[in-house]
């Protein structure tokens, strides 16, 4: 495959940055050898979360934040260097969709009529194949990565308003929607007819990726939020996260990439949405301004440039032990003031990235709310018109559950994952007749 | 005696002091009317039409005298026979107005008398509800957010009267080209090569992308049977059409009849499952319907008028209306989609991704830039416009200030924008076409010809963006190939090595139609009733071949590429009032006989 190669310049934590040629990723065009699948987090992290203290202890639930993003931002261990990232090996939509054709067109037109199930040793076949290019080289995590990349810019722009962020997954997410693909699919055509479907449960160590990107340079500045106590009590007295000043961060200043003609590009916003045990960990990273400031100055002391400019906001489930909780003098002093102040709100948690929850009121929303929603047919219009009329609908348990557990981009946005399924169950219906 | 001379020179004086006032003030007048129209100058219709060209001027001057003399100034026509007359219609149809039958009026059908007219045919509130359409349609200066006043278009129905005085001083004296002079770089054979291996071909394969019609590996495309019949009949196999085929090598294949009016250009997207076309309504044709259910195809309208383009990676389409609208692919492949309005959160609709008109749209290879390009334009309204399928009165739309418009589409983390325009002055240039790539340009160009502007060819450019070190991006165009042939508009293949177009039928182009001279009688027939074919140029080879062969009075027309290098065009049949969607797959086989390494 001629799909150029390209280099990071980065690694992350250990590495000394600061000057552009070690935070940018740049696309060089020299051979490279990566042989992994994709990077699962490690078991140390799965062990580390006690279900228990995350619904008892707010500073926990930051501390397996901060856990979840160190090993998500581990450099995979590579001869070649420089590195990806853990999440930068992770699937896409892509990756689904070509990984599902490959293994549904193998089932032949009568398994394909009689939607027969994927073996696991086809399924494993599928997960190899597509680690491999059509040379037979072995590229599989530098082409899943180039292959988001070169998409990147293109799938954010089809996004359009409100959904500019792009969806990365684990092995776990991508097993349970090749395992389940016939009842996803009933759940879609159920769905197209305007009907509801059976909720679905991912498997636990499922985990999803939201990530959002801002440009500068050639007229473009990356918008900046403070986040300090004082200042998200404001944020929430407005209609919607409202930016402070627009500006060019410094090299150590964010993790950047520049693509192949020149654009540079900020990674401003993470969300990683875990399934521990049978609930949801939700947790956002934003890029800040200055390090180690507010929702980062409990970051631990190993974080580097330009990862200390990054804060993060955490909550399980809808536990919120802010309600019973004292504040910890222990705890640094800023996280000390921001809990304070959402002891002070109804629910007692809150967890809103300035770069992904846009939209009036967004600012004062906590993940669960509004995913709890997941795979009802609300179009963005309809989202934003609750949030903007019927808020506390989007803050507390609802009567009804959506049918996705959590996982609104199953079925919803410009580019939902489940299309990956269609395309191929649909292309197959309309021509097997005909063979 | 004497008081005669004295009054010859009293009256000779006052002649000699009133003329020049007389020529100042039709002088000033003409200025007046160049400004608000844009003569020589940016002004109300300079955005999308060549207001340097005389030959537009003077055939909007025709078609207005010829509106006013035989219809509206004409007493023994009742008020609703005389727009019937202008709109070139009978009676018994529905009345539509189209701005090729205006002219000038175009500009004045709010004002009177037009819209009295319109009052004393239909009545004031139909009149208004019909004003309101001609709007959004028809009345000139289209998506403006004023049209002319009442004094602004009397100077231009004066200025029309004296026959378009001071015309010369309003324009330049021409300066462009005179003939074609072939050449192809040898640089755009690594290009070839290039986009061979990785274009937007290669990409959507590798991407797993379905073609419409194929089988899964692509290799047998429309030969999909129901009860032991084609769907998608090869012409050879329909007695009417079969001459079509130029070369009986090659599979021309009906896609779907059309009953739809269409105006204007069509596309589809990369897959070639959706064909796009604009008119009143717009729509766009699903032809998986012709398989999933023999009794219907289905078409979903869209709320725009024309110029539909898809993004080549199968991602999005951008259609325009009173704005330019941008929306995902997925809306069209839910099956629940049957009318668009633009509304919906799967598109894009605002000021800030307005396009100018007959944009042709591509998408970068790696992540940077959507493109779309623009320009001067002629403007075909698909084998009804008289003044382009008749061979003696070619609308040129070339002019000496005609400007290329690089417009990148950005997404910037929250909304579609269009980024800074990159303009370049392309004098006699216009029908811009853009390689799927973004890095291959193409222009007709046009010149003046033993006293007449004529097609003289096209001029292919390579595109580069360059970033500087501050991080500016711009991007640069090189000259890398003029081929001389005839033809309008063209469209790229999806790996970057053919061009398609079509163009209406000459007096001179007998042999490369196939016939031993001008004066055989089949080619008369076509010079008489019009036909318009396809012509395929392989930049690889470097030869150009004839596609089509179209009866009198059939029009071949708005081909382009799909991705894996089937061409799909409308078919016209003037007699039968049919439009018939068609693919041929020439290209497909040239790639086999002329394998690039």
């Amino acid at each position: 495959m001629a799909r150029g190669l390209f280099i990071i310049g980065m690694s992350l934590l250990c590495l000394s940055c600061g000057d552009e040629n070690k935070s940018q990723l740049s696309f060089a065009t020299h051979a490279s050898t990566f042989d992994q699948a994709p990077i699962e987090l490690q078991d140390s992290l799965w062990q580390s979360a006690s279900v228990d203290t995350l619904t008892r202890d707010f500073y926990e639930q930051r501390q397996m934040g901060w856990r979840l993003w160190a090993d998500l931002l581990r450099t995979i261990p590579s001869r070649q260097t420089p590195n990806l990232m853990v999440w930068q090996s992770w699937y896409g939509i892509e990756d689904l969709k070509i990984i599902f054709r490959h293994l549904y067109e193998r089932l032949g037109r009568v398994g394909r009529h009689e939607r027969r199930a994927f073996t696991e040793t086809e399924i494993m076949e599928a997960l190899q194949w597509n680690s491999l290019d059509s040379s037979s080289k072995a590229l599989p995590a530098q082409q899943r990565w180039e292959r988001w990349l070169d998409g990147l810019d293109l799938d954010e722009k089809r996004s359009t308003v409100g959904s500019m962020e792009k969806i990365l997954f684990n092995k776990e997410a991508l097993l349970f929607i090749v395992r389940n693909y016939q009842r996803l699919e009933l759940c879609a055509r159920e769905k197209q007819a305007g009907r509801d479907c059976l909720s679905l449960s991912w498997p636990v160590h499922t985990v999803f990726l939201k990530t959002a990107w801002r440009r500068s340079e050639e007229g473009f500045l990356v918008d900046s939020f403070a986040t300090d106590a004082k200042a998200l009590a404001m944020q929430w007295g407005k209609p919607q996260w409202t930016r402070d000043e627009a500006y060019e961060p410094l090299a150590d200043q964010s993790y950047f990439i520049r693509s192949r003609t020149g654009q540079k590009f900020h990674l401003v916003g993470l969300h990683a949405s875990a399934k521990f045990d049978e609930r949801w960990f939700w947790t956002s990273f934003w890029l800040g301004k200055d390090p180690q400031q507010d929702y980062a100055s409990d970051q631990p002391q190993d974080w580097s440039s330009p990862w200390q400019n990054y804060r993060q906001c955490s909550i399980f489930d809808w536990s919120q032990p802010l309600r019973e909780q004292d504040i910890d003098p222990q705890w640094p002093k800023p996280i000390g003031e921001l809990a304070e102040k959402l002891k002070l709100l109804n629910p007692a948690h809150w967890c809103s990235n300035p770069y992904l929850e846009v939209g009036v009121n967004n600012q004062k929303t906590q993940c669960i709310g509004c995913h709890q929603y997941a795979g009802f047919d609300w179009s963005g219009k309809e989202l934003n018109r609750r949030l903007q009329d019927n808020l506390p609908s989007l803050l507390a348990p609802g009567e009804q559950q959506g049918p996705t557990d959590a996982i609104w981009s199953l079925f919803s946005g410009p580019s939902p994952l489940i299309f990956a399924v269609l395309d191929s169950i649909d292309y197959f219906d309309v021509y097997d007749p005909y063979q | 005696m004497k008081k005669i001379p004295l009054l010859f020179w009293v009256f000779g004086s006052l002649f000699l002091t009133i003329e020049p006032l007389l020529a100042q003030d039709s002088f000033a007048r003409a200025e007046r009317v160049a400004n608000v129209l844009g003569i020589g100058r940016s002004g109300a219709c300079s955005s999308c039409h060549a207001m340097n060209s005389e030959q537009t001027l003077y055939r909007w001057a025709r078609v207005y005298n010829k509106g006013l003399n035989r219809c509206i100034n004409n007493q023994a026509l009742t008020a609703k026979e005389k727009l019937y007359c202008l709109s070139g219609q009978s009676l018994d149809e529905v009345w539509q107005l189209k701005p090729s039958t205006l002219g000038f009026w175009s500009a004045g059908l709010h004002l009177n008398p037009m819209k009295q007219l319109m009052q004393d045919a239909f009545g004031a509130e139909q009149a208004q509800i019909i004003q309101d359409q001609l709007r959004m349609t028809t009345t000139m200066p289209l998506r403006a957010q004023s049209l002319l006043t009442e004094a602004e278009f009397q100077d231009v129905r004066d200025w029309v009267d004296e026959d378009l005085p001071f015309l010369d001083e309003l324009l330049s004296p021409y300066q462009g080209p005179t003939q074609c002079e072939a050449f192809l770089s040898p640089d755009m054979q690594s290009h070839l090569q290039s986009m061979h291996e990785k274009g937007w071909q290669k990409r959507n394969k590798d991407r797993g992308m379905f073609m419409f019609g194929c089988n899964a590996q692509s290799e047998h495309c429309f030969e999909q049977q129901r009860q032991g019949q084609d769907i998608f009949p090869d012409v050879s196999r329909l007695p009417d059409l079969a001459a079509w085929k130029a070369d009986s090598n090659s599979q021309l294949r009906v896609l779907a009849d059309l009953s739809e009016e269409t105006q204007y250009w069509i596309r589809s997207s990369a897959d070639g499952r959706f064909i796009a076309f604009g008119g009143s309504p717009s729509g766009v044709v699903d032809l998986q319907s012709r398989l999933t259910d023999p009794t219907k195809t289905r078409i979903i309208s869209v709320n725009a008028y024309y110029d539909p383009g898809f993004f080549p990676d199968d991602s999005a389409f951008v259609f325009q209306g009173n704005r330019t609208a941008i929306c995902s692919n997925s809306l069209l492949k839910n099956p629940n989609t049957r009318m668009i309005d633009f509304s919906e959160d799967a598109c894009s609709v605002s000021d800030e991704v307005q396009l100018p008109l007959y944009q042709a749209v591509g998408a970068s290879l790696d992540g940077a830039d959507y493109l779309a390009a623009t320009g001067d334009f002629l403007s075909d309204i698909g084998a009804e416009n008289p003044f382009i399928r008749s061979n003696q009165s070619l609308d040129l739309n070339a002019s000496p200030r005609a400007r290329l418009l690089l417009q990148p589409l950005e997404y910037d983390g929250q909304r579609w924008i269009r980024r800074t325009t990159q303009a370049f002055d392309t004098p006699w240039e216009l029908d811009w076409g853009l390689a799927p790539s973004n890095r291959l340009l193409i222009s007709r160009f046009e010149g003046r010809v033993e006293g007449d502007m004529k097609h003289l060819g096209y001029q292919l450019y390579q595109l580069t963006k360059n970033v500087s070190s501050g991080g500016l991006a711009q991007y640069s165009k090189n000259m890398v190939g003029r081929l001389c042939f005839d033809g309008l508009k063209v469209g790229f293949s999806f790996d970057d090595r053919f061009i398609v177009s079509y163009g209406y039928i000459k007096p001179d182009q007998f042999a490369l139609l196939g016939y031993a001279s001008a004066e055989d009688p089949e080619f008369q027939a076509r010079l008489r009733e019009g036909t318009s074919n396809l012509f395929l140029f392989d930049l690889w080879t470097q030869k150009l071949h004839t596609l089509t062969h179209m009866g009198p009075g059939q029009f071949a027309l708005f081909p382009h590429f799909r991705s894996d290098g089937w061409i799909y065009f409308m078919a016209y049949d003037q007699k039968a009032g049919q439009r018939r969607l068609m693919a041929i797959d020439q290209a497909i086989m040239m790639q086999k006989t002329s394998p690039m390494p």
